[in-house]
């Protein structure tokens, strides 16, 4: 027992004083409440459901779902009152035995949607003055999740702790309480169309019905599933970090107009990959590795810090010879660098041209596709009109608008869009590569450019120092220590962000092995535990059908579905072969089964039922009694049935003898709601 | 020696393999498309060859679609080069001769009852949702016979 409903007390406020209705409920066992028609069963059933901020089960309006009893206008007698205020209050307690009242309003200035929070039985009880009183709201956004959510409040008073399930869109949500209850309360108008009939689909939860069993019945599919979902979530955050790294790593060559390769883009679990990545640096015509580059660097240094600075005089013969080559070296750099530009524009138009190819595969693609929802709306509608044949002479048209102009015959649109899709993947394959080289292409112009400028500085320099004062320090060379030393430090912090980079990917590759196999590790669908669950539930179905006098389908060949949790008769939905009445009788089966199935075992169930008119579709009256009979064994094991009903006040008692039960009768002409 | 012993090879046989169409030459999504024509841009479901020729062009592909557009925005200061495509008429003949559309005393086509209905089940389907959609964009006012002639006359 998670919850159990003492009381209930509904008060109507007219100009002829108070109105409304106070019903005791049986604290465990059977509670029938029997009235005649239209005389308010249903407004308290309903009320119920308000009070507990349940009404999105009832339907979408922000309107207060409930009858003009309670929200305009009352007939008392040959009277028309008009409401001036109405609420609605129920007496709770949990299983530590914790006692509250809720009240909410249905008619008046208070907010609709707030719910009062007494300390206390007020109905039960109400010398009680002043209990304690606070306020919580329900339908407001984060309505169970924050802390005055009602039905967060509602979760923790039930010890329920709510799954975060996946919505339509792909973000989550909590399971809200709206989409526990149709397993608890079995309206009158929607509740007996079907098993969790009045589940509320605005939330846009995925598969919401086997969410909601699943937690009732807590089932340790669902508990893996999270699991599941949790690794996915986390191998997904790896990835985007894998990524960052990359784009991190690819602005550090950027700097020196380096590349990278053999690293992928995408996140790896093997680490290091093989041949380990390398970094490419271009010098004039070749690319060479990164170590050579700065080995390169370091050796020069070396020698040069050996050397004293020259001055001018002394190395002017050297400096004359030293000048020619590099005015030969610029010359040649700027031929590079031309004929560099011809290739990145090359890559360029062939990129483009490729991406053009992408898009019209895609366009083509989308046209096959509406030409094959086409086909089908036609042959749904027109029958007659064919588009393989010229609807005057036969001839094949072979369904193009080409006609027979063609050598070979059209594919079949199925065939053409499989072949299309093979087309965009070897496309999409190109683009990539002509990205890449591109990117590349792109980079070794930059250096090249940079190689030019640097070529034209020293060419400046080495004419400058010609021209300078014998006697001083050649500044040719000084800007040649300068230039070492500079690239050289530039080359050493790129190389150890790079380290730095590279172990950071070392270790999401280590973790991504970690996730994955514990991925692996997790057991697909239910569990042994689960199994047994839903084959004693399917007993408890079995064995209550032939019960209740279930003639439909032998009762024995009904079992429940490892996917949907609902009865199933070989695989069909055997709900629209059964014959009304039975599809009541299951309900029956159900509910009860549910609750019947958490007496034995660890189960979110809140510990209650509520049935409005069970007797639908004039369900024969001794099936009823054992109905009845079976709701009445709740007794024994704190379970509560509450059941309202219009059956004849006759009928009722000859049905319940034997039964052990807490009948609250109405009898004609009383009325559930009047003169208090 | 022939060269097909010298490949080895025995016997040799050919095969007609059925071969790719692009999508817009579908004769049941041009069917569609020219039923869409009389039935949304055009002024009592009736159109001349001309205007159906340019509408024609101009929902083919995406490209031609949007230079249509941005010439009836009249942003568009070149000449339009519509392109018209010997399918079209076929297409006409095959719906004529289905009766979803018929030729009227004035030579112009129009939408038939029957070709009204057929064009219906595509209400609340997703296909053709985005040419629909700039369809609906539009209306017949904005396409009509003049305005469409003045577009092609523009120099």
């Amino acid at each position: 027992m998670k919850l159990r409903l003492r009381a209930q007390r509904l008060e109507i406020q007219t100009k002829d004083g108070l109105y409304g209705t106070q019903l005791q409920f049986a604290p465990k066992g059977l509670t029938v409440i029997r009235a005649e028609n239209t005389s308010g069963k249903s407004t308290c059933i309903n009320a119920a459901l308000y009070a507990l901020g349940l009404e999105a089960m009832l339907g979408t309006s922000r309107e207060v779902p409930l009858p003009s009893v309670v929200t305009t206008r009352l007939q008392s007698g040959d009277k028309q009152l008009d409401v001036i205020e109405s609420s609605v209050l129920l007496e709770l307690q949990n299983s530590k035995g914790d006692v509250y009242t809720i009240k909410r309003q249905i008619k008046g200035t208070k907010d609709k949607r707030l719910i009062e929070r007494f300390d206390g039985a007020l109905i039960s009880d109400p010398g009680r003055v002043p209990p304690k009183q606070s306020d919580f709201f329900v339908r407001v956004p984060g309505g169970a999740t924050r802390e005055r959510g009602f039905h967060t409040w509602l979760a923790e008073y039930m010890g329920w702790k709510l799954p975060e399930v996946q919505k339509y869109d792909g973000e989550t949500s909590p399971l809200y309480l709206e989409c526990i209850f149709p397993l608890n309360f079995i309206e009158q108008k929607r509740g007996w169309t079907g098993i969790q009939a009045n589940m509320p689909t605005q939330y846009r939860i995925r598969d919401v019905r086997q969410r909601a069993l699943e937690f009732v019945l807590n089932l340790d599919k669902a508990g893996l599933e999270r699991k599941a979902q949790q690794i996915k979530d986390r191998i997904d955050s790896l990835k985007v970090r894998w990524r960052e790294r990359c784009a991190e790593i690819e602005l550090l060559t950027g700097r020196i107009n380096a590349v990278i390769d053999g690293l992928s883009q995408e996140l790896q679990a093997t680490w290091p990959p093989t041949p380990y990545p390398t970094v490419r640096v271009t010098k004039g015509e070749n690319w060479i590795v990164l170590g050579q580059f700065r080995k390169d660097l370091e050796q020069r240094l070396k020698q040069l810090e050996h050397e004293e600075i020259p001055t001018t005089a002394g190395i002017a013969a050297e400096l004359t010879e030293k000048l020619k080559t590099l005015e030969e070296s610029l010359y040649n750099l700027d031929m590079l660098s031309r004929t560099q530009i011809v290739r990145v524009e090359e890559l360029e138009a062939e990129r483009s041209l490729l991406h053009e190819r992408a898009l019209s595969i895609e366009e083509d693609i989308r046209q096959h596709q509406d030409a094959q929802l086409l086909v089908k709306y036609k042959s749904q509608v027109a029958k007659s009109i064919d588009l393989d044949r010229c609807p005057v002479c036969s001839r094949d048209m072979d369904g193009t608008v080409a006609g027979q102009a063609s050598s070979a015959p059209a594919m079949t649109i199925e065939d053409n869009i499989s072949f299309l899709q093979e087309e965009r993947k070897a496309v999409q394959v190109m683009v990539r590569h002509a990205e890449k080289n591109l990117g590349a292409e792109q980079k070794r112009l930059n250096a090249l450019r940079d190689g030019t400028a640097n070529a034209r500085a020293h060419v400046r320099a080495a004419k400058e120092s010609l021209v300078e004062d014998g006697r001083l320090p050649s500044s040719a060379a000084i800007r040649e220590r300068i230039e070492v030393r500079e690239t050289l430090q530039l080359v050493a912090e790129i190389g150890e962000s790079l380290d730095v980079n590279l172990e950071a990917l070392s270790e999401l590759a280590t973790q991504y092995q970690k996730e994955l196999a514990e991925q692996k590790l997790i057991p697909k669908g239910l569990t042994k535990s689960d199994t047994d669950k839903l084959s004693r539930l399917g007993e408890l179905v079995r064995e209550q059908l032939k019960l209740y006098g279930f003639t439909s389908f032998k009762p024995e060949e009904m079992k429940i579905s490892p996917d949907t949790y609902h009865p199933i008769v070989s695989d069909l939905d055997w709900y629209f072969e059964a014959s009304a009445s039975d599809n009541i009788r299951a309900i029956w089966a159900y509910t009860l089964g549910l609750l019947e199935l958490s007496r034995a075992h660890e189960m979110a169930h809140p510990g209650f039922l509520i049935f409005d008119e069970p007797r639908q579709h004039s369900a024969k009256g001794d099936s009823m009694a054992a109905f009845l009979k079976r709701a009445s064994s709740s007794l024994n094991f704190d379970n509560q049935v509450i059941i309202a009903t219009s059956e004849s006040s006759d009928l009722l008692k000859a049905s319940m003898v034997g039964i052990t039960g807490h009948v609250i009768d109405f009898p004609a002409p009383n009325k559930i709601v009047h003169k208090l | 020696m022939n060269i097909l012993e010298e490949l080895g090879a025995s016997r040799v046989s050919f095969k007609r393999r059925p071969s790719p169409v692009p999508g817009d030459k579908r004769l049941v999504w041009r069917a569609y498309l020219v039923l869409l024509f009389l039935d949304r841009l055009s002024r009592a479901k009736t159109s001349s060859l001309m205007k159906l020729h340019v509408l024609n062009w101009a929902f083919r592909s995406y490209e031609n679609q949007s230079e249509f557009l941005a010439a009836l925005e009249q942003d568009f200061s070149g000449a339009l080069i519509v392109h018209f495509d010997p399918g079209l008429p076929r297409v006409l003949a095959y719906l004529t001769a289905s009766g979803l559309v018929e030729r009227n005393s004035a030579h112009r086509y129009k939408l038939t009852d029957a070709g009204e209905k057929f064009v219906e089940t595509l209400k609340g389907t997703q296909a053709l949702e985005q040419i629909r959609k700039t369809m609906d964009s539009l209306t017949p006012n904005r396409v009509t016979e003049e305005k469409l002639g003045a577009l092609l006359n523009r120099k």
